[in-house]
């Protein structure tokens, strides 16, 4: 063997290595999910007129995205997306505030599970490693610069490989027929049953899924850290950071410790948010669900009055009712 | 820095580049440029421990010196019990402190006198006991004349701390790694390539066997409830697999990485798991260290040149200062003497079975060798219980519960109540792949090693599976430390 030819072989290994990735990245979920994801944080560059932000995860993403965003001259849009923590808002929130300079406000969700224990990691984190590594800041790349920009190749990133082994496990169960057909990552239920279930089994979903999101509320330091982030940055921007909260089921509200809850409200307003906007109990009717935590497509359209009553602002430029009719079909 | 981060990624092809540059250098460039990056490789974990190793090298380094200057017996083994006491003093303090106060204090408590004895916050620096021994070599082989002191302080501090064995091994002879530094390295693409053969057959015991089934053994003895024995077994073979690929696995990256540069490093591992006796066993385990507990504690203790009595007691004392080693921990005591008594017997009876072994009649052959590998195994399987239990008592429990009816019962629900079944079965399957190919390779130094003159097809397929199971079946959770790491 000389050295030419093991050069060679080397140069074939690495062609196959990148088509490898090429490939994957083309005809992977994980990495449409993650163009999207990058993409609605881009497109803030195409609303020229932007000066409210919203910032958080699917209980604002689901009924907001569909709506707002496709507005290009409203004066609202939403960056929030099924999953974020608020290191994910941090990042996004960042980005988007050196993109557009318009931008006078941001609302960021103040839900008490944005505190708990299930948001100390997101399944989008290695989407927002990116922004870090473009910033230059590696306080938020938890396991070092190097590791971030590995995860930048796809057949190395170890979440797409965690989210491939789910999606051939679903695959699996579904071919021997036990698909449970359930909700999408953005954490979204099966939006047509909510309303059509009991009242007693709307309770005990909310109650179970409350428990679960809410465990560890207010105990960890990360998110509080998170936070002060935000509003440093907000501060740096001179934009005004308004904490909010949409509706879900009363059960499900009830799980968050009231104490703990407290405690985020001052600790939020101590640090410099300017207002926090607590909705969870706007709406009642099942019908303007989606789940227990989640505003549908028919609840968004009394919902945005609200919020816009509260703000004191428009969100955007025609009713919502008229832009409900031509939005696209609700993901 | 561990060598499945992705900061080694970077860190070794930047090394590697810039030392093939300086190849056309003069020599100690080259060796300045190893023991630089070499530190830096272990400073990357805790950068303070960085004058605890520049300082026991130097001393180490000044005792060769001075070993070569005095003549007189005295001075000669003062200076030697100087290098003794330093490395073992360093090791004793960081490593045991704490292991002897307390037992000190439990043993005075149980007559009834209560100690107060401070008890310290000690870190363990990482591969303290592989460099110190491997430092030691160098003392003793100055102090028996068996080669000269160096004078060339960035060759010796290079050979110490070479970055590919720091923290966890191969603990090398002076003899051998030291004269490698004093001459230069060839660098041939044959070794080259099959340097990055044995790093891609590493990466595949670390993290396609070794991380997988760890998840399986911390839920298994990490579990405070009551297991029946079937799932302790469970535990028990998946736990000697990981400990293997995973100290193997980092043998494979040490020995692939020097490769790269020129070294040739011992080998460490020679597929123990196929021995047919445990002193077969201890002749390919761990090899470094077996070998270096040979030549330093059994051998001067008298070795096979006594008594059967005594060269049980040496086998005995031998194989408990090994368990000593491991770690500050009577289980690690007891694993060593454990492992002192299974080879005992061969010194009163020899290899009674030695015969069948070599029968030309199949039927008798394929059994005893079956037999032989099972019946080692087993007594390892039983040994790894205490190496990986929290305590002794948690050991007696998982054994008292192995050898109940419990084992009996299938292990699948209690593994699914534990949530582990899935990894259990994935862990399985790591496991046979690396049994099969070991198999058949056996009488290699790896498992990818195949002769460069045979097809390329019948080579690059394999490689090409290897590198695709690494890249989709690998562990995908935290980065987990190697097990010797804490050793």
């Amino acid at each position: 063997m000389s050295w030419r030819k093991l050069a060679r072989l080397a140069v074939v290994l690495l062609a196959v290595f990148v088509a490898a990735n090429i490939v994957t990245w083309w005809i992977s979920g994980y990495f449409q999910r993650e163009s999207s994801y990058r993409g609605e944080v881009a497109a803030v560059a195409s609303h020229p007129d932007v000066h409210i932000v919203f910032a958080g995860d699917s209980h604002f993403a689901v009924p907001l995205n569909d709506l707002i965003d496709v507005d290009p001259h409203g004066p609202a849009y939403s960056i929030a997306f099924g999953g974020d923590s608020l290191r994910e808002c941090f990042a996004k929130l960042r980005q988007v505030l050196n993109d557009s300079h318009t931008i006078d406000t941001i609302i960021v969700s103040a839900d008490p599970h944005m505190f708990a224990k299930g948001r100390l990691e997101s399944s989008n984190r290695s989407f927002v490693d990116w922004y870090f590594l473009r910033a230059g800041d590696r306080t938020g790349l938890k396991r070092g610069w190097a590791s971030a920009l590995l995860d930048q190749v796809p057949l190395l990133n170890n979440d797409f490989l965690q989210y491939l082994r789910k999606e051939a496990g679903t695959d699996l169960d579904r071919l021997r027929g036990r698909g449970r057909g359930g909700g999408d990552t953005e954490g979204e239920a099966d939006g047509s049953s909510w309303d059509k279930l009991t009242e007693g089994q709307r309770r005990a979903a909310a109650r179970s899924t409350g428990a679960e999101d809410h465990a560890g509320t207010g105990e960890y330091q990360l998110p509080f850290y998170w936070y002060e982030r935000i509003l440093a940055l907000a501060h740096e921007h001179h934009v005004k950071v308004i904490g909010m909260r949409f509706p879900v089921h009363p059960d499900y509200a009830a799980q968050a410790p009231a104490a703990e809850v407290a405690a985020i409200d001052h600790f939020l307003l101590r640090n410099g948010v300017a207002q926090i906007i607590d909705l969870r109990g706007a709406l009642s009717d099942p019908r303007d669900f989606q789940d227990e935590d989640h505003v549908n497509d028919a609840g968004v359209l009394p919902l945005l009055p609200i919020v816009e009553k509260r703000l004191g602002r428009p969100l955007m430029t025609h009713p919502p009712e008229q832009a409900a009719a031509n939005t696209p079909a609700p993901h | 820095m561990l060598f499945n981060s992705a900061d080694y990624a970077f860190f070794l092809p930047l090394v590697l580049l810039i030392y093939v540059l300086l190849q056309r250098a003069p020599l100690r460039a080259q060796n300045l440029w190893l023991l630089v990056v070499s530190y830096v490789f272990y400073g990357w974990w805790d950068w303070r421990f960085l004058f605890l190793l520049f300082g026991t090298t130097l001393n180490d380094y000044l005792v060769g010196l001075g070993l070569a200057r005095v003549q007189q017996p005295a001075k000669r083994r003062a200076l030697l019990l100087l290098s003794i006491g330093v490395n073992l003093g360093v090791l004793g303090f960081f490593k045991y402190y704490n292991f002897f106060i307390s037992s000190l204090i439990e043993a005075f408590a149980g007559v009834g006198v209560h100690l107060h004895a401070p008890t310290l916050k000690v870190i363990l620096p990482v591969g303290i006991s592989f460099y110190t021994f491997q430092a030691l070599t160098y003392t003793v082989a100055v102090y028996r004349r068996q080669m000269q002191p160096t004078r060339d302080p960035i060759a010796f501090f290079a050979y110490v701390a070479f970055f590919p064995q720091l923290v966890a091994g191969p603990i090398e002879r002076a003899g051998h790694l030291l004269p490698q530094f004093h001459r230069r390295r060839i660098l041939s693409p044959e070794a080259f390539a099959d340097g990055a053969r044995q790093i891609l057959w590493g990466l595949f015991c670390k993290l396609v066997v070794a991380d997988n089934c760890a998840v399986v053994v911390d839920s298994i003895f990490d579990q405070s409830g009551p297991l029946p024995g079937s799932v302790v077994l469970v535990g028990a073979l998946v736990f000697a697999f990981q400990i293997y690929s995973d100290f193997s696995g980092y043998s494979h990256i040490a020995l692939g990485t020097a490769r790269l540069f020129g070294f040739e490093l011992m080998q460490n591992f020679a597929t123990p798991y196929f021995s047919q006796s445990p002193v077969e066993f201890w002749r390919r385990w761990h090899i470094s260290l077996s070998t270096w507990f040979r030549d330093y504690v059994y051998i001067p203790l008298g070795g096979s040149r006594a008594s059967r009595g005594r060269q049980a007691f040496n086998l005995i004392v031998t194989f408990v200062l090994s368990g000593l080693w491991h770690g500050a921990n009577w289980t690690y005591i007891i694993w060593g003497l454990l492992n002192g008594l299974y080879v005992v017997p061969r010194v009163f009876m020899g290899d009674p079975l030695a015969g069948a072994v070599r029968s030309p009649n199949l039927l008798i052959r394929v059994p005893t060798l079956a037999l032989r590998i099972g019946g080692t195994f087993a007594l390892i399987l039983l040994a790894w219980i205490f190496f990986r239990a929290r305590d002794i008592a948690t050991a007696g429990h998982l054994l008292h519960e192995l050898f109940s009816r419990s084992l009996l019962k299938s292990p699948a629900a209690t593994l699914r109540n534990m949530g582990v079944l899935g990894s259990t079965l994935y862990s399985g399957l790591a496991i046979a792949l690396l049994v099969t190919i070991e198999w058949f390779q056996r009488d290699k130094r790896y498992a990818l090693e195949i002769d460069s003159t045979r097809a390329v097809l019948a080579r690059w397929p394999l490689y090409a599976c290897i590198a695709a199971v690494i890249l989709l079946f690998r562990y995908t959770g935290r980065s987990l430390d190697f097990i010797y790491f804490q050793f």
